[in-house]
């Protein structure tokens, strides 16, 4: 029987990841937000440093400062899933290591992201 | 068809890696992956501390003192490099995806603006703010 699908449509979803061009897109978005992000988040860790404990939770509980390391954390948690997806499926290329691995890191960058997120805005609402 | 295997032909291989001298570019991509793999452990430092500030005083006491020790302070400072590296080499990233700077002599003056300039801003950012 003939294919009547289109070249693109029989090349799509058969890259490494089965996926298409969404993470490299969203790599390259993460990457020119994260430049100014990390630096925000910089100014904040130098702003931290020989504060004393009240000092750094008050620092931590302003709202431009929460906003800005959701947002950041949000911006680096896809921004190294993609990162860490890609040395994945260079290096690994035996089926069930590289499913795992890439299951592996989606938990890790996820679970970094929640805890992190829960920390700031645990000491947002508690001041 | 016959159930024997026709033999592997001799096609020409791709040089791999092993056979090209080392260039600047080709350490500072290799730099680029290798920060990006530090940073995404350097992720669990950054959420220590912030669970630390939120679970209260004594767990702050103890990432201070964690991180407050020379091996501590080693991390600290690699990840500080990590990050400005891998920052800069970003923006790099970032001039050749809108399609400059691909062809010499510029992909060597970036390169050795990223190391440099990676270096640099590290140093200077421990001299300046660092409680010596």
């Amino acid at each position: 029987m003939e294919d009547f699908r289109t070249p693109t449509a029989r090349a799509r979803g058969l890259g490494a990841a089965r996926g298409g061009t969404r993470d490299f897109w969203y790599q390259r978005v993460t990457s020119a937000l994260g430049v100014l992000l990390i630096t925000g988040a910089i100014i904040v860790v130098i702003d931290s440093i020989g504060a004393d404990y009240d000092d750094v939770r008050a620092l931590l509980s302003n709202p431009v400062v929460v906003a800005l390391l959701l947002l950041a954390l949000l911006n680096f948690c896809i921004h190294m899933r993609i990162g860490m997806q890609v040395i994945i499926e260079d290096y690994v290329h035996q089926p069930m290591a590289k499913v795992l691995l890439l299951i592996v890191n989606a938990g890790f960058s996820t679970v970094i992201g929640v805890v992190g997120a829960v920390a700031i805005i645990k000491i947002a609402f508690s001041g | 068809m016959t159930g024997t295997a026709a033999p592997t032909p001799r096609i020409p291989i791709a040089p791999h890696m092993q056979v090209y001298r080392p260039t600047l570019t080709m350490v500072m991509s290799i730099m680029h992956r290798l920060t990006g793999t530090a940073l995404y452990a350097g992720t669990v430092v950054f959420v220590w501390w912030l669970v630390a500030v939120a679970a209260g005083r004594v767990a702050y006491e103890t990432f201070l003192d964690v991180f407050g020790s020379v091996p501590g302070l080693v991390v600290l400072f690699g990840l500080t490099w990590a990050v400005l590296h891998h920052a800069l080499g970003g923006i790099r990233h970032l001039i050749w995806d809108v399609g400059r700077a691909h062809t010499y002599p510029w992909r060597e003056y970036l390169a050795r603006a990223n190391l440099i300039g990676s270096l640099t801003l590290s140093a200077t950012l421990w001299v300046v703010f660092y409680p010596w």
